[in-house]
Formats: C-alpha cells, structure tokens, sequence
C-alpha cells in the first residue's frame, strides 16, 4: 500500500476528518445495503432452485414423449408438421428494480395491444395449454400431440424460470460489486485515514512541544540577559 | 417486443417450434457460438440452450461475458439424451460467488 503524504496543518486535518466520517457513513450504508441484497437474493435462488427442479423434471418428461413420436414418425414428416405459419413467438419485456438492480421481467403479450386478433389468440391459446395445434391431423400421429402439449404446459414456468434465474444471476453480480466497494472501504480506506489522522495529530502535538521548548528556553535567555544587565546596573549604582 | 431462441441438438427443441420459439439446431461449439451470436444480436429475450450445446469452454466464455446483460437470458435446459446438472451448478456457482457459501447443498 502506498503511503500517503498530507501536510501536517489544522486544515488538512479537518478535511481528512470529514473525509473519514463520509466513508464511514458511506460504509454502513454499503453494508446495510449488501445484507438486504443478500437476503432478498436468497429467497430468489430458492425460489429459483425450485422451479428449476420442476422445470428440468417437466421437459424430461416432454422429452421422452418427443422420443416417441419421433419413433412413430419420420423426421422429415415431424419437422414438416412443425414447419408452420405460427407466428414468432414475442415476449414483452419490461424491468424491475430490486435494490438498484435493474432486472427484465417477460410476459406474453396482453390483449389490450393493437395487434391482430388472430395473434392474440395464439398467444393466448399458448399460454392457456389449449390444445389447438398448429398442424393437421392427418399425417401425423398422436404421441406428437402428447409431447407438443407437454411443452406447453412447461412453457409458463420456463418464462418464469428464465425471469429469476436472469434475477439471480444480475444480483450477484451486484452483490459481488457491493462487497467489493464494501471491503476496500473497511480495509482500505478507512485505515488509511485513520493513519493519516493519528500521524498529523502526532506531528501537531510535537511542533507543539518544539515551539513550547522553544519559548521555555527565549524566555530563560531573556531572564538571564535580565539579570546580567541588572547585575551591571546595581555594580554602575552602588559606585 | 422479443422473440424467444432455443439452441441445441434437433432431438430436445423441434418441439418448441409448436410454440412459436425460434429453434436453431446446431451442431459443434462453434455452431452454437454464432447462433448465440446472433441470437444476442437480434436481441431476443430468452434463449434457452441445451445442456451438451453449454458445454464446452468456450461457449462458458462467452456466456461468463454476457454476464452483465440484461437480456437475453440464457437459460440451460435438459436435453433428450443427458440429464441435466450445469444449470443447477451454474446457479450454485452464482451463490457460491455472491455469498461466499456453498448454500444449496443442503437444499
């Protein structure tokens, strides 16, 4: 750590003075700050690990009925059926703020938007797991309707998983910041000052005690000139 | 508005094609790579990405990058032929670095 020089005046001691309350204040705040951070990230990883089970658990299963129907069918006649005019899915995506970090939040698209009404109602018919697919039933075989709808029934939850594990994922990242900032002020920053304070308080106490000798010895010098003069002065008078 | 990407071996994703998802089959870390590229280009909101598709160095990389970025979300999802458990490691990660604990084992 570099030391740092000040000049060892009044001034400079009263700046640094505020100085190390500012970073005190600012430390406790930082503190206060990384615990609630802390606590609120806590709930949303659980939450979080949670869903991620329920989800990972949902798509396996989806899976397995995916292996199905692809068994049942040719690729060529499963990616045909799948190849449709859908529209693309959106999302729309807005932010939350949780303790200054700024994180999006997905939904699907609500009705009260211009679009069209067909739109809407795919969307809609998505979120509901309905089960209008969106291909002909001829050519294909049941156990793909199975697995489409097992998707569907997973989808609202990997919206939802995607929204806290992105959470999660952007607070701990400011948490680590938080700590960070947190850390050099404690370890840092304050030492440093208080260094600084005590060796400029030492500095003035011994420029103190210098100028304090200093006057003791004048004044002794003053006094002994004193006295030779009144010495010359009786030795002049008594002749 | 943002659509919304899945990235992976044809097998686990076709089906999200039923739900409107932009599916991109890929093959080799290097595929998945530009698709993640692009993907992030286009600002998509959500992409979720197979589990064998993550796994590779350099995709990590890339992913440890997008860190910071609000979107897209890149979510891993098991794929039809491996159980899934780098998404639940990444997520201890993540705990891992913000509190100092491995917190989640015992959950």
């Amino acid at each position: 750590m570099a030391k740092r020089r000040a000049n060892p005046n009044r001034m400079e001691l009263l700046k640094l003075k505020n100085q190390l309350n500012t970073a005190r204040r600012g430390h406790k705040l930082l503190k206060d700050k990384r615990d609630e951070l802390m606590r609120q990230f806590l709930e949303i990883v659980r939450i979080t690990a949670d869903l991620r089970g329920e989800v990972e658990e949902l798509l396996e299963k989806a899976n397995q009925e995916m292996v199905l129907a692809r068994a049942t069918m040719q690729t060529a006649v499963v990616e045909s059926a799948l190849l449709t005019g859908l529209p693309p899915l959106q999302l729309e995506v807005s932010e939350i703020n949780t303790m200054g970090v700024v994180s999006p939040v997905f939904a699907l698209p609500s009705t009260n938007n211009n679009e069209t009404v067909e739109q809407v109602d795919v969307t809609r018919n998505i979120a509901l797991g309905s089960s209008n697919l969106p291909y002909g039933m001829t050519s294909v075989s049941g156990e793909l309707d199975q697995a489409i709808d097992a998707l569907r029934e997973v989808f609202p939850l990997m919206l939802k998983l995607a929204e806290r594990e992105n959470q999660a994922r952007l607070m701990a990242a400011e948490i680590e910041r938080t700590r960070r900032r947190v850390n050099s002020l404690e370890y840092v920053l304050i030492p440093e000052l208080m260094e600084l304070i005590s060796s400029i308080t030492m500095k003035m106490e011994e420029n103190e005690r210098a100028n304090l000798t200093r006057l003791m010895k004048v004044k002794d010098m003053i006094v002994e000139a004193k006295i030779k003069s009144g010495r010359k002065y009786r030795t002049q008078t008594s002749d | 508005m943002h659509q919304v990407g899945v990235i992976g071996d044809l097998d686990s994703i076709i089906g999200f094609r039923a739900l409107g998802m932009t599916v991109k089959p890929v093959e080799g870390p290097a595929e998945v790579l530009s698709a993640l590229k692009s993907m992030v280009d286009e600002e998509y909101a959500i992409v979720f990405l197979s589990e064998p598709a993550a796994d590779d160095p350099e995709v990590q990389a890339f992913l440890d990058e997008q860190r910071h970025m609000h979107i897209p979300a890149v979510i891993l999802i098991p794929s039809a032929r491996r159980k899934a458990t780098i998404g639940k490691e990444q997520l201890r990660k993540s705990v891992r670095k913000a509190t100092g604990f491995d917190l989640l084992r015992e959950m």
